[in-house]
């Protein structure tokens, strides 16, 4: 519960502070000793924008290798400043892994057991809902492509593992294999940066990081899938589960 | 009740399909003053959901969720040229009472499709909407199951690697049951087929009530792991798009 009220905190704070900036913004563009601009308003004339991408993705569902993703989104100009766009991300992985030179251990209450082998498959669907904000539009440099998004996200994880496993003590070999869907809605933090192609074609450079709460609802094994993950990535993976850089084509209609 | 489901759900496309036709006669935005937008409109962009069966989910149970998208151009006033991705997730988790049974814990398949179509308008007046397409695929496909028999493992020796990659044996003295996990990647070619009927919303916007199907054969273009063997088949599926254009 505390990691909810914790993302609302975030939101309510980013709202309060993307509200502020825009009405300030908003009124400089209004305020008589600010020149005419005609194409700063030409640019923004397109309304609704498409496209898909993809990015180099770190997460929970995929720890190792990285892997790709493929998104796609919807957005909708509201003012100079402000997008909203909605976006969905579907990611997959599937890997063998022999321990050759790192073994994993896990303990139960009873042993200690070496994970000699594993086989993983993951896949993930997750939406977003971005706010995108421009805060340096009204700049004559390059600062002006960067905009910075917030807003929800919900995605649904499924995993499977297979673990081949040594009981060190006894020799014991041990198959576990662990089977989950698991549901969960977390924020996302957005930094994108437009680099124009033509009149209705940008290149989007972005990255992403997203948290997510505790599962909401699971169907199979209860372990969070960030436990599953490598060791030295297990810390990392329970505050922040995706991380993500890739490049979207925006077309603007 | 799976059955009941399916019928509910094309009960439901038709009759939201019809709405709309009868709503867009009585809006007079039909046909015949689309030509002109048909012309204009050259780029599409579309995503949908659709109930799909096949090889991905075994050709089990009533279907799996797929989801699509796709770019299309227009490069003559019948024909259309598309590029769509989907994806088809399907995870089965033998399930009881939130608990799941330890010796049948099910799978995982995914499956990419991706197609390239050439979609032909062969027809005009009331049924000018009616469009097939056909082209090549590539599927990916990747699958992690466990089979709920036992079996044996051979002996030999197996070793503890540390940090430093230091081998220690470990001496095997219990076989415990084997759960068969079979595992497999593999990425096939095979063709398309696609029947599907736009049903005009705006000017730039289209739904599209679409059915088709995807076969590919065992190809294996890259490296096969697990079971080693090819996986081909096919997938059908039927549902609906929204459909942009510009």
């Amino acid at each position: 519960m505390n990691t909810y009220l914790r993302m609302m905190h975030v939101f309510v704070a980013c709202f309060v502070w993307i509200t502020c900036t825009e009405s300030t913004l908003f009124a400089q563009t209004l305020s008589p000793t600010q020149p005419e601009d005609n194409t700063q308003e030409q640019r923004f004339s397109p309304k609704a924008h498409i496209g898909w991408g993809l990015s180099y993705t770190l997460s929970d569902v995929s720890p190792y290798p990285l892997t790709l993703s493929v998104s796609t989104f919807g957005a909708h100009t509201i003012s100079p400043f402000l997008e909203l766009a909605f976006t969905v991300h579907f990611n997959q992985s599937s890997a063998s892994e022999e321990s050759k030179r790192y073994v994993p251990v896990f303990q139960t209450s009873s042993a200690t057991f070496a994970v000699i082998s594993t086989e993983r498959i993951a896949y993930s669907v997750s939406g977003d809902i971005t706010l995108f904000f421009s805060p340096f539009v009204t700049s004559d440099t390059d600062w002006q492509k960067i905009r910075i998004g917030i807003g929800p996200s919900a995605r649904v994880v499924g995993m499977m593992l297979s673990t081949n496993n040594v009981n060190l003590f006894n020799g014991e070999r041990i198959y576990a294999v662990l089977n989950t869907r698991q549901h969960s809605i977390g924020a996302h933090l957005v930094v994108e940066y437009l680099l124009p192609l033509s009149s209705n074609v940008d290149i989007a450079l972005r990255g992403q990081a997203v948290a997510f709460a505790p599962s909401l609802y699971t169907i199979g094994d209860k372990t969070p899938i960030a436990s599953w993950s490598p060791y030295g990535l297990r810390n990392v993976f329970n505050t922040v589960q995706t991380v993500s850089l890739g490049a979207f084509l925006r077309i603007n209609f | 009740m799976k059955t009941i489901s399916i019928q509910c759900l094309i009960i439901g496309i038709v009759t939201i399909s019809s709405y709309y036709q009868v709503h867009a006669q009585q809006l007079s935005v039909p046909y015949k003053p689309q030509e002109g937008v048909y012309k204009t409109v050259i780029h599409h962009a579309a995503w949908g959901i659709s109930l799909a069966s096949g090889s991905p989910n075994l050709g089990r149970d009533a279907g799996d969720v797929m989801i699509s998208m796709l770019y299309a151009y227009r490069y003559a006033p019948t024909n259309e040229v598309e590029i769509s991705l989907n994806f088809m997730p399907v995870q089965r988790l033998r399930e009881l009472d939130g608990r799941v049974f330890p010796d049948s814990s099910g799978y995982i398949s995914l499956a990419w499709m991706g197609d390239v179509s050439f979609m032909f308008q062969p027809f005009s007046g009331i049924f000018r909407g009616l469009r097939f397409g056909i082209g090549p695929t590539l599927v990916m496909q990747s699958f992690l199951m466990k089979n709920s028999g036992q079996g044996n493992l051979s002996g030999g020796q197996f070793f503890f690697v540390d940090s430093n990659g230091v081998r220690s044996p470990v001496p095997i003295i219990t076989v415990p049951a084997y759960p068969d996990t079979q595992r497999a990647d593999g990425l096939s070619i095979g063709a398309n087929l696609k029947i599907e009927y736009l049903i005009p919303l705006s000017h730039n916007l289209e739904l599209c009530i679409r059915a088709q199907m995807q076969a590919f054969m065992p190809t294996n273009l890259v490296s096969t792991d697990g079971i080693g063997v090819g996986i081909g088949g096919n997938v059908g599926s039927i549902g609906g798009m929204l459909r942009v254009g510009w």
